[in-house]
């Protein structure tokens, strides 16, 4: 593959963005020589060993709209940020996540980054364990 | 941020090479033999890295909701 027709797609920058420079250098020339599935996989295969992963997380952000209201929901490692203007919206995922069986601490310590999150409430959590399904009934 | 003389020119050689492909793989074949660290001989290689890898981080993919 050319060089300049290497494209990172959007799973695979999210990746990408996470990465330390070196760690980039990696993947881009992983990439190069061998696909862009072959990088991730690599950097994913560093990170789960520990070889290499210092202190770098995957990040996902997923931006969800309930009514007319914005939920944004980043996930960093096992925590998950949730950034709402409403915070029932907020309890209401976090209800939906506790009855799909996923058990959650509460973060205090994580604290809202006032340039970046625009929102009203911020709550983070860390996912302790998955269990089974919980009904209300 | 600022260079010292000897930093500017051990940049300055990496930086110079035209070939895109050539220069990431003397970057790749460099951090090889540094197991991975930026830093040699007092010259800090991270604005080298980041200037190699600022084309691909600004080609931001567009984000489709999924």
């Amino acid at each position: 593959m050319n060089l300049k027709d290497l494209v990172i797609q959007e799973n695979e920058f999210d990746i990408f963005i996470a990465l330390d420079p070196s760690q980039k250098i990696q993947f881009v020339w992983d990439a190069w020589q061998d696909g862009i599935e072959h990088a991730v996989e690599r950097q994913l295969h560093d990170l789960n060993s520990g070889n290499k992963g210092r202190g770098i997380a995957l990040v996902q952000l997923q931006v969800l709209r309930v009514g007319n209201q914005t939920l944004n929901v980043m996930t960093v490692g096992n925590i998950v940020i949730l950034n709402c203007n409403n915070l029932r919206v907020i309890r209401r995922f976090i209800r939906n996540m506790w009855n799909n069986g996923t058990v959650l601490l509460r973060r205090p310590d994580i604290r809202k980054t006032k340039a970046q999150d625009m929102s009203k409430y911020f709550l983070a959590y860390e996912i302790i364990s998955h269990g089974q399904i919980i009904c209300d009934n | 941020m600022e260079f010292s003389s000897h930093e500017k020119m051990e940049i300055q050689k990496l930086l110079e090479e035209q070939d895109a492909e050539m220069r990431l793989t003397k970057m790749k074949q460099f951090l090889v033999s540094r197991n991975s660290d930026l830093k040699y001989d007092g010259v800090d290689y991270t604005y080298v890295a980041s200037q190699i890898i600022r084309e691909y981080e600004s080609k931001r993919p567009r984000y489709t909701r999924k």
